[in-house]
């Protein structure tokens, strides 16, 4: 059985080393008939296995040193010029298809560019609701259904609810065992912040099957070792996309620990499971409209809010940092929404505007990061 | 026939007057999106407010920097769109033009222009503790019926939800001749560009520009129809400065609207920018739909920032035709991301076709982001190549 320092290196060299990755993913089982991207919470990926395709979440670094003088204007934001690039340089060329969100402007700058230069792999948009509401159900689950048939025409599987049920209760078990994973974390420092996102961060890329065995592994190993080290201060992080593991890692150097964190790639991508019983693609819909929402999606104000008061109020902070990646709008917004109410409740929050690739973090942000934890070792 | 002027001076007036009313009378006020289906709302009695309409007006009387600033955004202000830092701007700001726009009591936005407005509106309603109403377009739909009764069924939502907050009921018959109206409208409004489609012009394109606002704000009515039939009737002749043998721009996208005559650069009779196909983008398909909310489904999902990209290209290549353009000046708004996606693109198939494009990067609305310098540069070299 592997170490668990040897899982979680896995799970970092996922994330940012795009040679390895790409060597995993040429190795993946022969079962499947192709791996299909995707970008953002909002595309279900039990519908993509059930279809017998390799769902893989668009995250990461790439190679872009082919890269082509090309780019997309600014204010575009840093993830989606990052990835422009890469398919420039034929990062992508190994995917069967690519799925696009309806989210926010800078992927429809991207999608659009797509269909103009990039071509290959071919795209699809899922067009989700964005108000996330009971009368958009329905809706969703008609797009989801038109989604499936797409998938199974991409890869020649036809599957029936018995086999997407299978797949489902995967999923499921995958967001079980990481709400465990983020329970665990609020009273135990076993396993660091920055650790716990590499490790949430390399499931959107691992097998299915692996991915659950590494998570029990983990799991299992830290309630063996529970531990609780109170000198550390206990901080959140919050934003889009944050797979900068070299970032929480130093964040966290400073004597501080990540105990939650409202990002892309973490706690909002296993919040809720799938119900299993009655009309599968409707029950898909609500787990994917109800869960804990992005800034993309139109959401209940009222009910968004007093959730999260609650949820900042259980954790006992000492901080919260927004890492948001330049010119991403939404999560601009996100945090000007959830300012006023975290200093309200008394937390100290920093906002680290970064650029998605920018793997050195600035002199300027580190000394932000340093005195920012000291002032919170000091409250 | 009375005068577009005087039309549109009543146009502008009863527009800032019926807010500023409506809070005295207690009538409801909603704050609105640029292509949000307000004929549904003028039908159940509520005031539009437009908040894109009103950065427009502050940024054209040169207050943009001055409410940015006091927008307090500090660094984001290089992440956002400029009409939603001056109206965020508008909290901070004392020398508001017309005194500001009304207090709403809810908000309506859509995204069928960019996602921009949704998120905007989401922190106005959560500062404001106002109800949001959102209108999701996932597509510009054709024959998708699945995504068109998805948005009918949003508009019934919309019906209750602002039944709900107004105890007003939707007058179907008000709903038909405001539909009838912005049918009429638009088809005027085509027209009026139409006096430019052969040389010499009949109309300057920053005049066509400032024709908008009541497009926008008078939606619906026969006043507007009026305006641009008295606009049409008063330029039925070429414009003195305007000769057979200009060169012939395109301006595509956002005009810079804090620059007195809206577009940069010295246009003389030797290159003319004929027309700003922003403007176009305003001329909805109302004829194409069941019943009046079907025609309003049609006519709101098939905005010009909705389409699909090849769809904008074509459409620009047509403009490109039938105005007989010699060259297009491309305006990278960095205001508006949603408009962005389309100008490298569209320069590579317009060059394709031998027209060639310039890129200008600026801003709609904040003049920070706007250099006299480079662009007046950039235009210059344009007419180079044009000239060659």
């Amino acid at each position: 059985m592997p170490t668990i320092q040897h899982l979680l290196e896995k799970c970092k060299n996922l994330i940012s080393k795009p040679d390895y990755r790409r060597a995993y993913l040429l190795d993946i089982p022969q079962k499947y008939q192709g791996i299909t991207g995707y970008f953002s919470n909002y595309i279900p990926e039990e519908i993509i296995a059930a279809a017998g395709l390799y769902p893989l979440r668009i995250i990461g670094f790439w190679n872009v040193s082919k890269s082509p003088q090309r780019s997309l204007f600014n204010p575009v934001c840093s993830f989606v010029r990052d990835v422009f690039l890469a398919a420039c340089s034929d990062e992508f060329s190994f995917l069967r298809n690519i799925v696009f969100p309806n989210s926010c402007d800078s992927l429809k700058v991207l999608r659009q560019m797509w269909e103009y230069e990039i071509k290959k792999p071919k795209a699809y948009t899922l067009l989700h609701p964005i108000n996330a509401d009971d009368s958009s159900v329905q809706y969703f689950a008609n797009q989801l259904k038109v989604f499936a048939v797409e998938m199974k025409k991409e890869s020649g599987v036809d599957f029936t609810d018995a086999e997407l049920k299978k797949t489902i209760d995967k999923y499921n078990q995958t967001r079980g065992l990481l709400r465990q994973l983020y329970d665990m974390r609020k009273t135990n420092t076993f396993l660091a912040g920055a650790d716990a996102v590499a490790l949430m961060t390399a499931g959107l890329i691992l097998e299915r099957d692996e991915y659950n065995t590494m998570l029990r592994q983990i799991i299992n190993e830290a309630l063996r070792n529970h531990h609780n080290d109170k000198n550390l201060k206990r901080i959140m992080i919050m934003g889009p996309l944050t797979d900068n593991y070299a970032l929480l890692d130093k964040i966290e150097r400073f004597g501080a620990i990540i105990v939650d964190d409202d990002i892309t790639n973490g706690s909002r991508y296993c919040s809720r499971d799938v119900e299993t019983t009655g009309d599968l693609y409707e029950n898909i819909a609500r787990r994917y409209l109800f869960a804990d929402p992005s800034p993309t999606l139109n959401s209940s104000i009222k009910t968004d809010e007093k959730a999260f008061r609650r949820r900042i109020a259980e954790l006992d902070l000492q901080g919260v940092i927004y890492i948001n990646q330049k010119f991403c709008e939404p999560h601009v917004h996100n945090y000007l929404a959830k300012l006023g109410i975290l200093k309200q409740s008394g937390i100290n929050v920093l906002m680290l505007e970064i650029e998605h690739a920018g793997l050195d973090t600035s002199e300027r942000d580190l000394l932000r990061i340093e005195s920012f934890i000291e002032i919170a070792k000091r409250n | 026939m009375e005068s577009s002027k005087s039309i549109l001076a009543k146009i502008f007036a009863e527009y800032y007057l019926s807010g500023a009313q409506a809070g005295k009378d207690k009538q409801p006020i909603a704050y609105v999106t640029a292509f949000t289906p307000v004929e549904i709302l003028r039908a159940m009695d509520v005031i539009c407010m437009y908040p894109e309409s009103y950065a427009v007006v502050c940024s054209a009387s040169g207050k943009a920097k001055e409410m940015i600033h006091s927008s307090g955004m500090g660094s984001f202000a290089q992440d956002l769109c400029s009409y939603s830092l001056i109206d965020f701007g508008t909290e901070h700001y004392e020398k508001l033009p017309f005194g500001g726009l009304p207090e709403p009591d809810m908000l309506i936005a859509a995204n069928n222009q960019c996602s921009t407005t949704f998120l905007w509106f989401k922190l106005l309603a959560q500062k404001k503790n106002i109800p949001l109403f959102i209108i999701d377009y996932p597509i510009a739909v054709e024959d998708q019926t699945s995504i068109r009764e998805y948005i009918a069924r949003q508009y019934e939502s919309l019906i209750d939800f602002i039944k709900q907050h107004t105890a007003h009921n939707l007058n179907a018959q008000k709903l038909s001749e405001q539909v009838t109206y912005s049918t009429k409208a638009c088809d005027l409004w085509l027209k009026v560009h139409e006096l430019n489609k052969r040389a010499p012009i009949r109309i300057d394109a920053y005049k066509i520009v400032d024709a908008l606002f009541p497009m926008i704000a008078a939606k619906g009515t026969k006043r507007v129809c009026d305006y641009y039939e008295a606009l049409i009737s008063e330029h039925q002749h070429p414009n003195d400065a305007s000769s057979i043998d200009s060169v012939r721009l395109l301006w595509h996208g956002y005009p810079m609207w804090f620059l007195a005559k809206k577009f940069p650069g010295d246009f003389d009779e030797e290159f003319q920018i004929v027309l700003d196909d922003y403007t176009l983008w305003w001329n909805l398909d109302y004829k194409s739909g069941k019943d009046d909310i079907d025609k309003l489904i049609t006519a709101y999902s098939n905005t010009y920032l909705n389409w699909p990209i090849y769809k904008k290209i074509d459409w620009v290549g047509e403009v490109v035709k039938e105005y007989a353009i010699n060259g297009v000046i491309c305006h990278a708004n960095r205001s508006c991301r949603r408009a962005l996606a389309d100008i490298v693109p569209l320069r590579k198939e317009l060059s394709k076709c031998g027209i060639p494009a310039v890129i200008i990067e600026s801003d709609m609305a904040n003049p920070d982001f706007y250099s006299k310098e480079q662009v007046n540069l950039r235009i210059e070299s344009f007419r180079d190549t044009l000239r060659t």
